[in-house]
């Protein structure tokens, strides 16, 4: 009760407020501004995070995370582009309907349809925070390096187009963590007598770097294919009665999403497609998706912004990001010291109380945001590239040299965004790389404690019951698609002989 | 360029700077223990880097199933970009804030072809002006280099 009193009185404070309505609609318009998406918006925004309070960081942070996830939705319907990968499902009927003259109603129900999965994700995920809250009192630095190699596995995920790529961006993101100062005895490692390496790279100027500069050098060196027309759009609420006949589909949609968000390594993109093709097999209208049907708009939406809330419990719950952006917010949260993990529902259970009730108020704010800001919307995408990327790019600068005042920094981002733009040229994911650079600290702190409890000894890190059931549940992960093909190929060899 | 001829440059390129950061890195008069010995795990992870620079190599080799990189980039927009943005990010604290600003601005979209310079002119100006009392008045922030008028001046 005293936790939840806490949690309240950090809700109610102006700043927290203040941040969580500007991050949604600020979320709002970079996700609707097409290619720049979550990511950016939360690189971006992080720096800001170094000077406001704990309680308005995270506030600004979540917003722009719900915010941004839904603005995808209103350049998918508007201009037939979808803002950010989340809602690439949502340009099969949201496009065709805003063509047909219902662009306001399609806004409406895109609307309507990501506060409802975000807002059931937010119960649900509340609802279940105490039973993984007293998974946490049984975990030492054993487990924790045992959960740290779990969450390593989620590269695999992230990397099945070229598991070599991936493997490779992740063990670099590990490496570059371990420069500067060793987290057990205090040496200094790989600094190569640079005086500004002796800190280590900062995650800040990282990520930005890596994610938001590396875009501004790829959109210029992209190919223009011209402009797309703008629709013009009225924002038009869904009446009661049809928001009733499609009820069944706004539910359905969003226990997909929130189940798939909680699913390390899938992400929303997948969600969408999943909940989307789920939607087309089983909705009575299925012979009309693909023509502007609202079954197919609601799919997508409910199940991109549930996923916002779903994937929040690996992350808080286990230190494990789902995807890139969750591996930016895991980032902040340790910036703000806050250690994600079992643990963190016991000892900090008023600000896991917080993120839920944040993550609720940043849905309403999108609802009404999405409803005040439509006719802004259309004008919003017709702001010129080039004006769009230098903006980028001093807001890149401003943020990450305000943090310290060091231009080292500044040229951490610079090489942090020739290395992005380069590793994504040649296939390189680059979600790996920030997934091994969070989580390296941890895993080589809690396997160094891990081994001085153990004297030394690996075999003790399996006498621990969690530990010895993540390590399998790793094995398994990691051979599942061996045993997945030898066991297709065993079953087809049967059927030949029959 | 081919996908396999890039997959053995950067295999390559990585294989030789985990074995350059393996030598020059130190430590090899550390302590054996691995608890106790800084470079231990990190020397186990320039292992492994340079175990999946030979695999990547060993891939494009055989030429099994080696992505194809875009291959119609505007290769002279984005090294003027590189240049523009890195002068701008490491002159950033020399020239200070607003000068550098205005100067990214104008030179960055007439670069990428903007051609309407009132409009240029007045977004530059009102972003650059937007953006320093957000950081000085709002964030307490304040950027390098000769400062505004701070608002609380303007209009007491």
């Amino acid at each position: 009760m005293d936790a939840l009193l806490s949690a309240l009185s950090m809700l109610a404070a102006p700043d927290a407020l203040l941040a969580v309505v500007a991050g949604t609609l600020v979320g709002i318009i970079i996700g609707a501004l097409p290619g720049l998406g979550s990511l950016l918006a939360i690189t971006m925004a992080l720096p800001l995070t170094f000077v406001l309070g704990q309680g308005a960081s995270v506030a600004l942070l979540l917003g722009i995370y719900c915010g941004s996830v839904y603005g995808g939705s209103l350049s998918a319907i508007l201009i037939n582009t979808p803002g950010t990968p989340q809602s690439a499902a949502t340009v099969l009927d949201g496009y065709p309907m805003a063509r047909r003259g219902e662009a306001g109603l399609a806004l409406g129900w895109a609307t309507t349809a990501s506060a409802f999965g975000g807002i059931l994700a937010t119960v649900i995920l509340a609802v279940a925070s105490p039973l993984l809250a007293r998974i946490g009192l049984k975990f030492g630095p054993v487990e924790y390096f045992a959960l740290g190699v779990f969450a390593l596995t989620c590269i695999v995920t992230v990397s099945r187009d070229n598991l070599a790529k991936g493997l490779m961006a992740g063990l670099i993101g590990l490496f570059v963590a371990v420069v500067g100062q060793d987290p057990v005895t205090g040496y200094l490692r790989y600094d190569f007598d640079v005086f500004d390496l002796s800190a280590g790279i900062g995650l800040v100027p990282f990520l930005v770097g890596l994610f938001a500069l590396s875009e501004v050098f790829w959109r210029a060196a992209e190919r223009v294919n011209g402009s797309v027309p703008v629709i013009r759009s009225a924002f038009r609420c869904p009446s009661l009665g049809e928001l009733r006949r499609r009820f069944s589909m706004l539910l359905k949609s969003s226990l997909i999403g929130t189940w798939i968000g909680t699913l390390p390594g899938v992400g929303a993109s997948s969600a969408s497609m999943i909940s989307y093709a789920e939607a087309k097999r089983s909705s009575p209208n299925r012979d009309k998706f693909g023509t502007g049907e609202p079954d197919g708009l609601i799919a997508s939406e409910a199940a991109n912004n549930a996923v916002t809330s779903g994937a929040m419990v690996p992350t808080l719950s286990l230190g494990v990001p789902g995807d890139p952006i969750t591996a930016v917010m895991l980032g902040a949260l340790v910036l703000q010291g806050v250690t994600p993990g079992p643990r963190l529902f016991l000892d900090n259970q008023e600000l896991v109380l917080f993120i839920f009730l944040m993550l609720f108020v940043a849905n309403i704010c999108m609802f009404f945001g999405g409803w005040l800001m439509s006719p802004l919307f259309s004008r919003i995408l017709r702001l010129p590239e080039p004006l769009l990327m230098a903006a980028v790019v001093v807001l890149v600068a401003a943020g990450t040299y305000s943090i310290n005042g060091n231009p080292f920094d500044l040229l951490v981002v610079l090489l942090a965004g020739i290395g992005g733009f380069l590793l994504r040229y040649n296939g390189f994911p680059l979600a790996p790389m920030v997934i091994g650079f969070v989580l390296s600290p941890m895993i080589e702190q809690s396997l160094r404690q891990g081994l001085l409890m153990n004297r030394g000894s690996f075999l003790g890190f399996f006498a621990s019951p969690i530990a010895s059931g993540l390590f399998l549940i790793t094995a398994l992960f990691l051979l599942w698609p061996l045993l997945s093909r030898l066991r297709k190929r065993v079953f087809s060899s049967a059927t030949v002989k029959e | 360029m081919k996908a396999r001829v890039l997959d053995l440059c950067y295999g390559g390129a990585a294989l030789a700077a985990a074995v350059a950061v393996f030598i020059a890195g130190g430590g090899n008069d550390r302590p054996v223990a691995v608890a106790s010995n800084p470079y231990w795990y990190p020397k186990v992870l320039l292992v492994l880097i340079g175990v999946c620079a030979i695999w990547l190599m060993v891939k494009a080799v055989l030429n099994s199933h080696a992505a194809t990189p875009p291959d119609r980039l505007r290769w002279r927009s984005l090294t003027g970009t590189v240049v523009i943005s890195g002068a701008y990010l490491l002159g950033y604290e020399w020239l200070g804030f607003v000068p550098a600003t205005l100067a990214l601005m104008l030179v960055f979209a007439l670069f990428q072809g903007f051609r309407r310079p009132l409009l240029l002119v007045v977004v530059a100006v009102l972003f650059t002006v937007l953006i320093w009392y957000g950081f000085t008045d709002l964030l307490n922030r304040q950027p390098p280099g000769p400062a505004l008028p701070s608002l609380s001046a303007l209009f007491s």
